[in-house]
């Protein structure tokens, strides 16, 4: 049972994200999570972004092609032209 | 509610701006390295051969340099991936055009040979879309990359099974012994840097 019988305030999410928490009251705000869909939908849009496109994460699945010899040439060459 | 997202994000300059130093060198080194794979698959994309596709790379960064410092910022995603796709595009059309305009009376047999090869080619048709979308999977690999090392194995795990596979939360939560609350702090964490580290290479005006 969650020890909050309010929802934490934002900023409390906010911190949350940056790490910037106790073990103890993070502990307390992942127990809220598992009580408070609406807690969820706060962190979730903190994460997400409420003002940009979001991040299509799905492209991820696909491994990315490994580095052709003639490719790594270009990488190391443009590379040293600063 | 007010989320204001940006907010939340941390402050550094972008890959863009830093790349007009050209004392930047390491900026300069992970910009090669996020783009070249793209615009090298680009142009092999239009049976380019690879030795060219890599000559034809480097004079895209070449301009890229030159030019940078004339590109204007703008806080819209999606204009630099624009002008860099100009760019590349310009390149592959004037490398396309001299091929197939073969030297008047040179009787060179190797570049007829070739065009009767190829006699269906034609300039490509616009792929912004299709650009677009490896632009961002390089970008989402690259970012991903980075971020991975941050984050201890279940964190990653919790939101790569989220997020990228669509797996249920109690269910990813089970599989790898968490609360269901504490696979949405992984998850979340690990977007929020993501999201950083794509802002931190696109950039806004801070």
């Amino acid at each position: 049972m969650s020890e909050y019988t309010n929802c934490p305030d934002i900023a409390q999410w906010r911190d949350l994200l940056a790490g910037r928490m106790l073990t103890k009251t993070q502990q307390a705000l992942e127990d809220h999570l598992g009580d408070c869909p609406r807690c969820i939908q706060v962190l979730e849009a903190l994460a997400e972004g409420m003002d940009d496109p979001p991040l299509k994460l799905e492209l991820l699945r696909s491994p990315p092609p490994p580095v052709e010899p003639e490719l790594e040439r270009v990488i190391q060459n443009v590379s040293q032209t600063r | 509610m007010t989320v204001r997202s940006r907010d939340d994000l941390t402050t550094h300059p972008s890959l863009l701006l830093r790349i007009r130093d050209p004392r930047d060198h390491d900026a300069w080194v992970r910009f090669v390295t996020l783009y070249a794979p793209l615009i090298f698959r680009f142009l092999r994309r239009h049976r380019i051969q690879e030795a060219d596709a890599a000559d034809l790379s480097q004079e895209v960064f070449s301009a890229v340099a030159m030019w940078i410092d004339r590109l204007r910022y703008d806080p819209q995603r999606g204009m630099f991936r624009s002008w860099l796709f100009a760019i590349t595009r310009h390149k592959l059309l004037n490398h396309i055009n001299r091929e197939q305009i073969p030297d008047v009376g040179s009787g060179d047999t190797r570049i007829q040979r070739r065009l009767e090869a190829e006699p269906a080619r034609e300039p490509p048709l616009p792929e912004d879309r299709v650009w677009d979308e490896e632009y961002e999977m390089c970008l989402l690999h690259w970012a991903a990359e980075k971020v991975q090392v941050d984050f201890h194995g279940r964190t990653w795990q919790a939101f790569w099974q989220t997020r990228v596979e669509g797996k249920q939360t109690e269910a990813v939560a089970e599989a790898l012994g968490m609360t269901p609350g504490a696979v949405y702090i992984a998850k979340c964490r690990v977007l929020k840097k993501l999201r950083e580290e794509v802002w931190i290479v696109e950039g806004i005006p801070r």
